[in-house]
């Protein structure tokens, strides 16, 4: 086991020290993205601004991972501005580590619609199975089922516990 | 690429950033904790405003964290190998967007120290914990 996987496995058995990292990996892994997203599509924070209709010190603020006033019309704004769809979802703690661990530009960059592969190729058939089955298990549940024996993280509390929230601009089909 | 964390060393050997770092409130420190490993994963240029420069100090940077206390944890790069090292060197709280006195003075005291001894002032990072 990893030092970084070792420590949160100890360290997340405290409730306010998890809610506390989750948060600020929400705040560091939103802020990064509209950052990654807007340089994998080459414009400035200007053109973002007009796109977006805000002004370009607000993109800035955006793009600063100390910024933590997130609302969902403004993501919203964004993703259409990135031809992306915005994903808004509860999961499990298990599930940041990770994106931790994996955090780096590639992780962050999607695809707009026209570079979306799957929409452009005449012979689906095989992958939509495969996306089909994704869909129906869900992300969180797949990494659950997939490292839960690795993990071995104390069970939620089941009535109406819904872990930590994330926000993520996702490309349709993109892992 | 994942870089190295160190923590300096003082004379006697003791490691005041971890000190300081466990006088934190634990909300404070799990989201220093935070900012620490994406600095470890992902060094500081990818993500924006992780650690900002410092203007009359071109080798310092600075990690914020706004909790309960304006939290400020100063570090370099380096100082040793420059492109897979980072050094955490002095902690310190602002008050009304104001450093304690001689606070850069001494995080950029402690990296000369480093850079003279690197044996002896520093060692690999130490997790500070509640």
């Amino acid at each position: 086991m990893s030092e970084l996987r070792s420590n949160l496995r100890e360290e997340f058995r405290d409730r306010d020290y998890r809610h506390a990292y989750a948060d600020e990996s929400l705040n560091t892994w939103i802020a990064t993205q509209i950052k990654v997203l807007r340089e994998q599509r080459r414009l400035t924070q200007k053109q973002l601004a007009e796109m977006t209709g805000m002004a370009q010190p607000r993109i800035a603020v955006l793009e600063d991972v100390n910024y933590s006033s997130w609302s969902i019309n403004t993501l919203r704004r964004l993703a259409e501005a990135f031809d992306l769809r915005l994903s808004v979802k509860f999961e499990a703690f298990s599930s940041l580590i990770p994106e931790i661990e994996g955090m780096n530009r590639e992780a962050l960059e999607r695809p707009q619609f026209e570079d979306d592969g799957w929409f452009h190729k005449k012979d689906v058939q095989s992958e939509d199975s495969e996306i089909l089955r994704n869909a129906r298990e869900g992300e969180g549940q797949k990494y659950h089922h997939r490292h839960a024996s690795v993990l071995q993280f104390p069970q939620q509390p089941s009535s109406g516990f819904l872990g930590t929230g994330a926000l993520i601009a996702s490309g349709a089909g993109a892992q | 690429m994942p870089w190295t964390i160190y923590d300096y060393r003082d004379r006697r050997n003791r490691n005041p950033v971890k000190e300081w770092c466990e006088s934190l409130q634990k909300k404070d420190l799990a989201r220093l904790n935070q900012r620490i490993d994406i600095l470890a994963q992902s060094g500081h240029d990818l993500c924006p405003g992780l650690a900002s420069n410092l203007h009359g100090a071109p080798h310092l940077y600075k990690l914020r964290i706004n909790g309960s206390v304006a939290v400020r944890l100063f570090l370099c790069k380096g100082p040793i190998n420059m492109n897979t090292e980072y050094t955490l060197l002095h902690g310190a709280f602002e008050r009304d967007d104001e450093l304690p006195p001689g606070t850069l003075e001494t995080a950029e005291e402690y990296r000369q120290e480093i850079i003279r001894d690197p044996v002896n002032r520093r060692g690999l990072h130490e997790r500070a914990k509640k």
